[in-house]
């Protein structure tokens, strides 16, 4: 109990920026782009309507007149939500006591405040909320709860189509089954795939895009490590190709631990995987004005809080 | 009592970096966060992209 005050008030002291906060950045793009929007069954495709759930809140709350206020209240909603979800998922591969510090420290986490902060985040908040029923759901074997989980993830944003090979990878992170590691890595091929033909993108591919985001994706893993110096504007273009290649090089190297690690450290190898799965449609799908920034970061970093399950040297409870 | 002592430390550390995040986003000069980055090339460039494609609210 006292540990829980502490983390309401810990809470209540980081997010009160956020009360005289107002929108910035693309908000005022994607709060238009939602005004007097309606739903039918025929917008229910990703083409003809890109994050619909998100959009539809958007315009809820704009014809609701709610000021910014409680757009950033529906985020933070939302985030205790996401946090609640990674209690429970810790808890499925560790124990409860793990997984509420977990949840504590994602709650807390300073790095989040860019998807909690900015309204237009709140797409990486439903789709984080997808991705996790999914999980639950899979590590039950209830694959109609899959199915939805992952329905409500994509309709909060396309990017939680990621949550297929995630499924796969709790699930062998909890019974330690090879064919569900086998699973994970075929999954998120297809992902990467989908994310190569599908996925609209704004240039053409190169080595070098590659190469940046992977630079954007060990900056991440290591702030995640440690929270400091963070900017959403990092000139990563300024990085000399060598950097880059060596980043590749890290990238790879900390995907071959992951995989040396999935049976003697199953928790540190798995949210490891976690976070390079969740990112690695980014390597492929060319978003040239938004290299991997911090609220795109969101859901890859709940495998930082599985990680937390090891350094508490819990072994999985259901194996 | 060690491990409670380091959860509560690190926990207090992240709110306190936490809070100077959210601080980032309401005010104009930290648009883009209290970033060590302001003021490069790149920051101005996205600034005035900013200005030119995006809008303020009613």
């Amino acid at each position: 109990v006292k540990w829980a005050l502490l983390v309401v008030a810990l809470a209540a002291y980081e997010f009160s920026p956020l009360l005289n906060a107002g929108f910035v950045y693309e908000d005022a793009r994607w709060l238009e782009a939602s005004d007097g929007m309606t739903v039918s069954m025929a917008d229910l495709t990703l083409q003809r309507a890109p994050r619909l759930l998100t959009r539809y809140s958007f315009s809820w709350q704009r014809r609701a007149g709610h000021s910014p206020l409680a757009f950033h209240a529906l985020n933070l909603a939302l985030h205790v939500i996401v946090c609640a979800l990674v209690a429970l998922l810790v808890s499925e591969v560790s124990s409860l006591a793990v997984g509420l510090c977990a949840a504590s420290l994602f709650l807390l986490y300073p790095l989040n405040m860019e998807a909690v902060g900015y309204v237009s985040g709140r797409a990486d908040l439903i789709a984080a909320i997808g991705v996790l029923c999914a999980c639950l759901c899979g590590l039950r074997g209830q694959w109609i709860g899959v199915l939805f989980g992952l329905g409500l993830g994509v309709l909060g944003k396309e990017s939680a189509i990621v949550g297929l090979p995630l499924v796969a990878l709790v699930r062998a992170m909890a019974y330690g089954r090879k064919s569900d590691y086998v699973a994970s890595g075929v999954l998120a091929s297809a992902v990467m795939a989908a994310a190569w033909f599908v996925a609209p993108s704004e240039a053409v591919w190169t080595p070098t895009w590659a190469g940046l985001q992977m630079a954007a994706w060990v900056r991440h893993v290591a702030q995640t490590v440690i929270p400091i110096g963070s900017s959403v504007d990092f000139n990563y273009r300024a990085l000399p190709v060598s950097v880059l290649a060596i980043a590749a090089v890290f990238t790879a190297g900390l995907s071959e631990l992951a995989w040396r690690w999935r049976w003697s450290a199953p928790l540190l190898a798995g949210g490891l995987a976690w976070m390079l799965i969740a990112a690695m449609p980014r390597f492929v799908a060319v978003t040239p004005h938004s290299l991997l920034n911090e609220h795109q970061f969101y859901v890859p970093r709940i495998g930082a809080a599985i990680m937390v399950a090891h350094v508490f040297r819990v072994k999985p409870c259901l194996a | 009592m060690g491990a409670r002592i380091a959860l509560i430390v690190i926990a207090s550390i992240y709110a306190v970096l936490g809070r100077q995040q959210a601080f980032g986003w309401q005010s104009d000069r930290s648009l883009w966060s209290h970033a060590v980055t302001v003021g490069t090339p790149t920051y101005r460039a996205r600034a005035n992209y900013e200005k030119a494609v995006f809008v303020g609210l009613p």
